[in-house]
């Protein structure tokens, strides 16, 4: 049994056309997987659908199956959210609460998740936050959003996401919003912790290198379908292909 | 960009915005502010002079209304109270020491110190006032909550439709039909007064309940209108705070709704509102005016329409003054809240 099954997932905003259609993959405990795509292909969506945290007015149907169970639909998405499957986002500059110490965004999940009271959960938050470098780790902790830099409020959030300690990550353009000497710092940060946690990777990216450096397979969608799949590698070396297509764009920017 | 074949994993940069020792941040800010209101008030001071000064003619010359309603006696004490005979600095300067002591002469038509009579009326108004706004908040706030969280709920419809209609109705007229209405017919609310004559020498929690008795009135008139559109707000400012990726971030993390709006998103809509609450103030004291005077609540607003409708100067001087002193404090005040809620203000 796999920990993620999805199955013809499709979503559409009111009547109009879907947006994602007969989305299929599943993910391996442990397992990476890339998610490809231009800006718009659905790739957010899908991540979105997953977790039932699609915006008003979107309706989604297929399968969802996590560990075997079906959560599409469910309210909450059947629990999963946080403590099985975790969401790390595009844009770190909106991510977390600006009101909020980080420190306690981080330990909020602990307390939700583990049972820990709030001394404990604010201690151990501390740590996760030195275990993405961001230290000293009870200094971060103090911090407001505000005072981080891009690049910090996202290894923030990658505390705050893995914290709790999901059997799965989705990781929605980590470093898209970051310049490339920080992208290559969050990237290399991401593959460390998985290395040493071992949880299951859901990539989402519009640049095949960044998905390289951290699974070996990947789908690549367009216009809300999957077009292709298979090990990066070997669709790279399709010039035909849409993988293909994306890194020379990719390479074209950079 | 370029494939990160071999990421450099080393630590990130140090954190930047060390708390500085010595006062606490946000105390720091409160005595910025409070230094800023300084030269706010030396400027209601020059406003307020220049009403004396700027006005048609002079306030005791001939030429101004006043002169005719006014004896010859009071003229003379205008006279002296303003120095109308010096140079304007000596006047100026003479006018800001009177303003520090709180001296705005005598009523010309009681001959009581104008200070005695504003001290004596300024309770009435404070309790009025405040009574307002934690009734135009405790009600629009939740309101405002719900109808962006449940916008189709029959509760939320029927409370916009009532606060709607509210809002379109002019302060005088609803105050009105509730005095003769609620009031007069229906016996249910004082027509008007601030406490029944027989209960000034009965026990301090029969008077207090009497004069809430009493507000109940004025309180309906001046709040009623602003329902509408402080829960309109709050919605929006709701609505705007719901589609922040912080909020989904909350939702990811497997929080339950209930803890999603209530840590997350309303303190965040709530900024706004904490700053609607400053720039309040000044209409709420207009306001007064329109609402004490109908149901002769013994405030600065009475105070005020008897003063304009009088001649009487010195009070209407006096009450602008200390009206406008207490804009600026409670914008401090909306200010220093905004503060203690948001910490991208006072915190570096
Ligand atoms: N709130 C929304 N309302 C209407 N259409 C939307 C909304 N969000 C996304 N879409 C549409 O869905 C498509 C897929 O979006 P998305 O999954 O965010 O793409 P991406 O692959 O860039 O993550 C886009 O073409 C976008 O126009
Ligand atoms: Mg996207």
């Amino acid at each position: 049994m796999s920990l993620l099954e999805v199955e013809g997932l499709g979503v559409a905003f009111g009547d109009a056309a879907p947006v994602v259609d007969g989305v299929s993959f599943s993910l391996e405990a442990g397992a990476g997987l890339g998610l490809l795509g231009v800006s718009g292909s659905g790739k957010s969506l899908t991540a979105l659908a997953v977790l039932g945290l699609l915006p008003p007015g979107a309706r989604a149907w297929g399968s969802v199956r996590f560990d075997g169970r079906e959560i599409l639909g469910l309210p909450g998405a059947g629990g999963v959210r946080g403590s099985g499957v975790a969401l790390v986002f595009q844009e770190p500059f909106a991510a977390l609460n600006p009101l909020m110490r980080v420190g306690d965004q981080v330990a909020e999940g602990l307390r939700l998740h583990r049972g820990l009271d709030r001394a404990r959960a604010l201690e151990e938050a501390s740590g996760w936050l030195e275990r993405v470098e961001l230290i000293p780790g009870a200094e971060a902790a103090r911090r407001y959003p505000h005072q981080l830099s891009g690049g910090m409020r996202q290894r923030a959030l990658l505390a705050l996401a893995l914290a709790p300690g999901p059997r799965l990550l989705i990781a929605d353009e980590p470093t898209t919003a970051l310049d490339a000497a920080v992208q290559a710092r969050i990237v290399g940060l991401l593959e460390g912790l998985r290395r040493e946690i071992g949880f299951a990777l859901l990539v989402i990216s519009h640049d095949p290198a960044v998905v390289h450096a951290l699974a070996r397979e990947a789908m690549v969608m367009e216009r809300g379908r999957v077009v292709e799949r298979g090990p990066l590698e070997g669709l790279i070396r399709d010039p035909g292909g849409a993988a293909a297509r994306l890194a020379r764009a990719a390479a074209a920017l950079a | 960009m370029a494939a990160p074949r071999n990421p450099y994993n080393g630590p990130a940069a140090p954190l930047p915005g060390r708390d500085p020792p010595g006062v606490p941040l946000l105390l720091r800010y409160a005595l910025r502010r409070l230094l800023l209101a300084v030269p706010l008030l030396l400027g209601i001071s020059v406003l307020t002079f220049a009403l004396v000064h700027l006005a048609p003619g002079s306030p005791v010359g001939a030429q101004t209304g006043l002169s005719m309603r006014t004896s010859r006696a009071s003229v003379e004490a205008l006279r002296r109270l303003y120095g109308l005979d010096r140079p304007l600095p000596e006047q100026y300067w003479d006018w800001l020491g009177r303003l520090a002591r709180l001296d705005f002469g005598d009523s010309f038509r009681d001959q009581r110190p104008v200070i005695s009579k504003i001290a004596a009326a300024l309770p009435a108004t404070l309790l009025l006032n405040g009574l307002s706004l934690a009734v135009v908040f405790g009600v629009g706030v939740p309101f405002g909550v719900l109808s962006a969280v449940r916008p189709r709920a029959p509760l939320t419809r029927a409370f916009s439709a009532f606060t709607f209609a509210a809002y379109c109705l002019p302060v005088f007229w609803v105050a009105l039909l509730l005095q003769v209405f609620l009031g007069a017919r229906l016996g249910l609310i004082p027509v008007s007064g601030y406490l029944s004559p027989l209960l000034e020498d009965a026990p301090a929690w029969r008077r207090w309940a009497d004069i809430l008795w009493h507000a109940a009135g004025p309180l309906l008139a001046s709040t009623l209108g602003a329902w509408a559109a402080v829960s309109r707000y709050v919605r929006n400012s709701m609505f705007e705070v719901l589609s922040q990726d912080y909020i989904r971030t909350a939702r990811a993390k497997g929080l339950p709704e209930g803890q999603v709006l209530r840590r997350h998103a309303l303190p965040n809509a709530l900024l706004p509102v904490v700053a609607l609450l400053g720039l309040s103030l000044p209409g709420l004291l207009s306001g007064s005016v329109i609402v004490e005077t109908i149901f002769s609540w013994p405030g600065m607003g009475l105070l005020a329409w008897q003063a304009a409708t009088g001649y009487d100067y010195p009070v209407i001087l006096g009450l602008g003054f200390v009206a406008a002193v207490l804009t600026v404090l409670g914008n401090l005040a909306a200010d220093l809240c905004s503060a203690a809620l948001d910490p991208r203000i006072a915190v570096p």
